[in-house]
């Protein structure tokens, strides 16, 4: 079954003409350019709706979240992975919340001590999770088929099939916050127009940057600059012997249609519409002829530490392009490596309070140590979410709707974690499981819902009707379900996908 | 074999001779450095008659190339761009361009928008194959650092002027003009300037148009400044020249 929703058949010939002409030089470059602050959509009226991939890299367990089982619920409780009654809340709708103390993460002597329920309770209301079975336990393989619905559309990604649907016309549609995980994996159908793809930002705070071609570089004159580029394309390069010989290269017509959008790109002021960076030491923005967004304040004050935290840092700048124009789907994700502050720490003397921003391999240090890992990076994706939910909450769209209102936030991770532990140990090493489930956060979402259930006797979940959302214990739900569930709920045209429908999952 | 062998670099250089970083930069540092009143003297510019043998060579006229039938270039990447350009401009490789002054360009600030790796920190094992929309911005921001850098240390010491020194303290006329034009085409493309090249130059300038055609010089290192290279170089089928033409590079 699929989508029933369609297009504007204006809207198609669009994308059809830039499929056709992507390799074409004018056209390209009319397709990558940001016409101006607001997303600009000349031809197709729809207004787009967001996604952001937030990455639970190393295996998110819904047991140890959302999904958390109480230990009179379960026949096994010594030996399956369960909670004492009193750590585990029914914080809203059918969500649950693990509350967890430990005085080390492992090995890690960071003190933890942390509630899931605020978070749920104050976002539960547009919180849904759906229990899955997936198809691997590799890290990149598993990662690269949670957003691809293990290849579920020509090995298409979420975040291209969002851009294609939503983003032509804008700078960066889809844009790559975080390095290093398959999250943000390229699809393999090439047939795309290139503006689908996503595009890496490694390092948010200077990227900006290198959207404007000489503001901040000393001694540059932008009257100059602009001379320089018409003697450039007009003049040296017709004169030019490699112009004559290569002027049919591909990678030239690309470079050069990138190039002329160079302009428009500039017009559009993102080195300052961008820039979160603060002034200081370390961005001397005034010595250099700049200036930080108008909004950088407050979103500095919901990323508090975004020079030292990368995951920071990405949603900080996810917002700033979703809300300034710029792209319709971000992917940020927790990295693998430790991240931290102050000293090292030692048994004597530990790692500050706060200090530790991720655990070295993220989720995927359960391996070490099971529940305080999973406390401390849920905790961490929670606190992320919903920073990134009140700004946009805060920023009009259009018409009273605010950005939330047309966005989700899908929490995809590796794989699930073996569900059974050393009979009564409050605290163990656990491996990979394909059984498991994904959260994402959306008004567009039947919130506050888990869709399926978990066996609390062997911490295994089961399936749902994706009609209905009533469980069924026989059934298992597949990535290809997930991925079309997702593509529905964010209005995204599936026709002749041969992808599901999941209306259990949409409000 | 001697005009042979010239040809046979040239058109190798002018491979080179992109409308990029190098083109940008020849036509940014052209127009930066013609100030209003600047003399100096410089080494002069070689010409034809600098040629070893004491015989003018043609003058080079249209090569006869045809236009590449697949065209298969590659991006030299952020760091093989500021190695040209600090080998061109005589900067040290840490001083071609700094963000805020602070982070270098090619090393940090744009590594990965320039298609480079960071395996440490980033994860990322493996460049881009496909350019960003920012990475043109990037490649002007390194030139144009490039270039501030180096006319500001020409500009500071004359005597020690290595691209505008005709251009210091004395207004410009026909001659320096042409010879700064010649100098940047030699030290940022690796070859000499057509005629063409010096003439669509001159006009953007305010320049006189100029009669007489430049020559490429006697040696000239590759020091091609742009972010495209040809994957492969095409080489003489003629084991003899072969060998010269690698003796002659290695001069």
């Amino acid at each position: 079954m699929t989508n029933s929703k369609t297009t504007p058949s204006l809207s198609l010939s669009r994308r059809d003409l830039l499929r056709g002409a992507s390799a074409t030089a004018g056209a390209y470059a009319a397709s990558q350019v940001l016409g101006g602050s607001r997303i600009a959509r000349a031809d197709d009226k729809r207004p787009p709706k967001f996604l952001i991939v937030l990455g639970a890299s190393g295996g998110a367990s819904v047991i140890d979240g959302p999904m958390a089982i109480r230990a009179t619920e379960s026949k096994n409780a010594r030996t399956v992975n369960c909670y004492e009654d009193a750590n585990v809340t029914t914080a809203l709708g059918d969500l649950r919340a693990v509350k967890h103390v430990a005085p080390s993460v492992g090995p890690i002597p960071y003190a933890i001590d942390i509630d899931q329920a605020s978070f749920i309770r104050k976002y539960g209301v547009d919180m849904q999770v759906v229990t899955a079975t997936t198809t691997s336990v590799n890290h990149s393989v598993a990662q690269r088929r949670s957003v691809t619905g293990n290849e579920a559309w020509r090995g298409r990604t979420l975040q291209e099939l969002v851009a294609l649907e939503y983003g032509s016309g804008l700078a960066l549609p889809n844009v790559h916050l975080s390095t290093g995980s398959e999250f943000t994996a390229r699809g393999t159908d090439g047939s795309l127009p290139a503006y689908a793809f996503g595009e890496t930002i490694a390092d948010p705070l200077l990227w900006p940057l290198s959207t404007h071609g000489s503001r901040g570089i000393a001694g540059a004159n932008q009257d100059m600059v602009a001379r320089a580029r018409t003697l450039r394309d007009d003049k040296l390069r017709k004169a030019s012997q490699f112009s004559r010989i290569f002027d049919g290269a591909p990678n030239l017509k690309k470079w050069r249609a990138l190039r002329a959008g160079q302009e428009q790109f500039e017009k559009a002021d993102l080195i300052t519409k961008l820039m979160l960076a603060a002034e200081g030491d370390a961005y001397p923005l005034r010595n250099a002829g700049l200036s930080e967004a108008p909004v950088a304040a407050g979103v500095r004050a919901k990323f508090p530490n975004f020079e030292r935290d990368p995951l920071e840092a990405q949603a900080a700048m996810a917002f700033l392009m979703i809300t300034q124009g710029v792209s319709v789907t971000a992917t940020i994700s927790a990295s693998f490596g430790f991240v931290y502050t102050g000293k090292p720490g030692s048994a004597d003397e530990p790692l500050e309070a706060g200090g530790v921003k991720n655990l070295p391999i993220a989720f995927d240090f359960s391996h070490t140590s099971h529940r305080a890992a999973q406390a401390f990076m849920w905790e961490r994706m929670y606190r992320t979410a919903g920073s990134l939910i009140d700004l946009l909450k805060a920023t009009e769209y259009a018409g009273g709707e605010s950005y939330w209102d047309r966005a989700m936030i899908y929490i995809p991770t590796d794989f699930g974690r073996t569900k059974v532990r050393p009979e009564d140990a409050p605290d163990f090493g656990s491996g990979h499981d394909l059984n498991n489930g994904f959260v994402m956060l959306s008004p567009m979402l039947k919130g506050g819902r888990v869709l399926g259930g978990v066996d609390p006797d062997s911490g295994m979940t089961y399936g749902f009707s994706l009609a209905t959302g009533a469980p069924e214990k026989g059934r298992t739900t597949s990535e290809k379900e997930v991925f079309g569930g997702i593509l529905n709920t964010l209005g995204v045209t599936t026709t002749g996908s041969g992808l599901p429908d999941v209306p259990a999952m949409r409000r | 074999v001697s005009h042979k062998l010239l040809n046979t670099y040239a058109w190798s250089a002018n491979l080179k001779s992109a409308g990029s970083a190098g083109a940008f930069l020849l036509a940014t540092c052209s127009l930066a450095g013609c100030p209003d009143d600047k003399t100096g003297a410089i080494a002069p510019v070689p010409t034809a008659t600098a040629t070893p043998t004491g015989t003018p060579p043609p003058p080079p006229g249209p090569l006869q190339t045809p236009a590449a039938k697949n065209g298969r270039l590659k991006f030299k990447g952020g760091d093989r761009i500021t190695a040209d350009l600090a080998s061109a401009l005589a900067l040290e490789p840490s001083a071609v361009c700094k963000e805020f002054g602070l982070y270098d360009c090619a090393g940090l600030a744009h590594k990965i928008t320039l298609g480079g790796v960071e395996p440490y920190n980033l994860t990322v094992y493996q460049a881009s194959t496909e350019r960003g929309v920012s990475t043109a911005n990037a490649v002007e921001r390194l030139a144009l650092s490039a270039c501030h850098m180096r006319m500001e240390k020409d500009f500071a010491d004359k005597g020690k002027a290595k691209l505008f020194g005709e251009l210091v303290g004395a207004a410009p006329s026909e001659a320096s003009l042409s010879a700064v034009a010649s100098r940047l085409y030699l030290k940022l493309l690796g070859r000499a300037a057509t005629t063409e090249e010096i003439q669509a130059w001159s006009v953007s300038t305010q320049m006189p148009k100029l009669r007489q055609r430049r020559t490429p010089p006697k040696t000239m290192q590759p020091t091609a400044v742009s972010p495209w290279r040809p994957r492969k170089r095409r080489s003489s089928t003629d084991p003899v020249e072969r060998s010269l033409v690698q003796r002659l590079r290695k001069l």
